[in-house]
């Protein structure tokens, strides 16, 4: 579904991913793990139109798609939970929501409402209140939901656990889970590796901008001491 | 009841403050800019309204007028950010600052050239003449000018908080770019904001029109500095406080021409701002601290 050919990134300062190669199929659930600065935000970016790759393809359901505008991607039918959630602070939970499904045009977005409102009861409580006074976990929840309303066939999940308490991180993936069971696509960025492991059908491991590894996570699982390695997570076993 | 009169007055003049402040304010809260033009545009929507409605056609109703001077101001307020402004999106924020300025001199210096140094003295027909009631006497001018900016502000109020592109411009406000990953895009509402920000401004030129029915390049200049008083007075970016701060000066400024001399209206009014700033430095509506995250 979506596929990215040799895609190189560069700022300034230098390329921070380097000729990279992914593939994510229809139905799957597929992780990005790496340490901080690995290129992993960078990556997710470039999919939406916000970085311009310097140089590779980005294919989705088989159109190129490398340099669209981020204003048209929602259209393509992918949404972008950014890293950070990124929610309108100012704006109410609803208004939040509401802008989401700006790409369908006017109206009342009723049943989108109606879904979101569905996976996350919170919301619905919340629909009146300022985003911004919301916790963590209910902010990650409306990102994800905003998300949602666009109606995407393809969800881009930037560190969804950022920030947020254990128990909280439980139930945002369980979200996630359930959203994954009724058919969405998913590429999910973590930098937590065992609970990204948990919960992807597949992982990409990515070092200082190269995918360095790739496999399941019962085939990453086993190459332990190569993940150790790369993501420097030794200290905790 | 002089009293009440003056009040009415202060609150009439204040109304046009607060149109001209809105535009400004809202302008601000999407680019984070000052727009030093803001004004002139007000000042040049004048002369052309003048010259068109007043010289080539006469009569028309104050209504026709007021819209004219809306979309005029509008197209004016756009052509700005075109010529001024998006340029420099990716530069240095004082450079859109300087380029605002120089389009402020631009403005000015046109209106000189085509319309000369002179006062140009005209009159708009409002259709209500004047009003007593109780022992209180009530231009009818000023009865429209209140009228109009309440129904005016009220509807602007309802396009930014109650429709979809009102809450496009604001969610840009917050984050232009997870806005555009909603969807929207950046530079479209940036140009409507522009269009609406000085629609503002050209309905604040009609009602001024007809409250003094006099107009010199140099209007614009005094105009925006009181804009940009009115909204840092009610705390930038804020669209209440932009109203607030604009009836605020209104007011101050009647009060001071009737009870201590006309000469210090100006003073005052930017005195009183300075105590205001030096006790909330972010307005009366302004928030102490962003909280962003
Ligand atoms: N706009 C930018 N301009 C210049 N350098 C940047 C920019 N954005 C990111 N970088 C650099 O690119 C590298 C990769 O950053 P990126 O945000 O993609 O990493 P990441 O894997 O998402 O990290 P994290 O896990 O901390 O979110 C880092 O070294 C970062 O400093
Ligand atoms: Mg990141």
């Amino acid at each position: 579904m979506l596929e990215l050919h040799d895609l190189t990134i560069r700022y300034d300062a230098g390329d921070v991913v380097r000729d990279v190669n992914m593939t994510i199929r229809q139905g799957e659930i597929v992780g990005l793990i790496g340490s901080n600065g690995a290129g992993k935000t960078s990556i997710m970016k470039t999919i939406s139109g916000l970085v311009k790759p310097r140089s590779g393809r980005i294919l989705f359901a088989g159109q190129d798609i490398t340099g669209t505008a981020p204003s048209a991607v929602p259209r393509l039918g992918i949404s972008h939970v950014p890293e950070g959630r990124r929610i309108f602070g100012d704006l109410t939970v609803e208004e939040n929501l509401l802008v989401g499904a700006y790409r369908h045009g006017r109206g009342t977005h009723a049943a989108e409402l109606e879904r979101v409102y569905g996976l996350f009861p919170i919301l619905a409580e919340r629909r009146k209140q300022r985003a911004g006074n919301m916790s963590g976990g209910e902010q990650q929840m409306l990102a994800i939901g905003r998300a949602l309303m666009a109606r995407p066939s393809f969800l881009i999940l930037d560190e969804p656990s950022l920030g947020l308490a254990p128990l909280v991180i439980r139930s945002v993936f369980q979200m996630i889970r359930e959203i994954h069971r009724e058919g969405m696509t998913i590429l999910l960025v973590e930098q937590n590796v065992e609970l990204a492991l948990r919960h992807v059908d597949r992982s990409y491991v990515i070092q200082s901008g190269e995918i360095v590894l790739e496999g399941t996570p019962e085939e990453l699982r086993a190459r332990e001491g190569i993940m150790d390695a790369y993501l420097g997570t030794g200290e905790k076993h | 009841m002089l009293i009440l009169e003056q009040w009415i007055n202060g609150l009439a003049l204040g109304g046009v403050y607060a149109l001209i402040a809105l535009g400004f304010t809202l302008i601000f809260g999407v680019l984070k800019l000052f727009h030093m033009a803001h004004g002139d545009v007000f000042m040049f929507t004048g002369y052309i309204v003048v010259s068109i409605v007043v010289f080539a056609f006469g009569g028309l109703p104050f209504f026709v007028v007021l819209l004219i001077a809306m979309a005029v101001a509008s197209l004016l307020g756009m052509a700005v950010e075109r010529v001024a402004f998006r340029p420099y999106r990716q530069s240095d924020e004082i450079i859109p600052l300087i380029s605002g300025i120089g389009m402020s001199l631009i403005l000015q210096n046109l209106a000189l050239l085509i319309w000369g140094p002179g006062q140009i003295n005209y009159s708009f027909n409002v259709g209500i003449g004047n009003v007593s009631f109780g022992g209180i006497q009530i231009t009818g001018i000023r009865l429209v000018i209140l009228a109009a900016s309440i129904v005016i502000v009220l509807i602007f109020n309802y396009w930014l908080y109650r429709t979809r592109t009102g809450r496009a411009v604001r969610a840009t406000a917050a984050d232009p770019q997870t806005a555009s990953m909603m969807g929207i895009r950046p530079e479209l509402i940036i140009l409507l904001t522009f269009g609406v920000g000085s629609a503002l401004a050209g309905a604040a030129t009609a009602l001024v029109g007809a409250l003094y029915g006099a107009i010199y390049p140099a209007l614009g200049f005094s105009m925006g500095l009181k804009a940009f008083a009115a909204s840092i007075l009610g705390g930038l970016g804020n669209m209440t406080g932009a109203v607030v701060g604009g009836l605020l000066l209104g007011v101050l400024e009647v009060f001071t021409a009737s009870y201590i001399n006309v000469a210090y209206q100006d003073a005052i009014a930017m005195g009183i701002m300075i105590l205001v700033l030096l006790i909330r430095p972010n307005g009366l509506l302004g928030k102490a601290v962003e909280d962003k995250l």
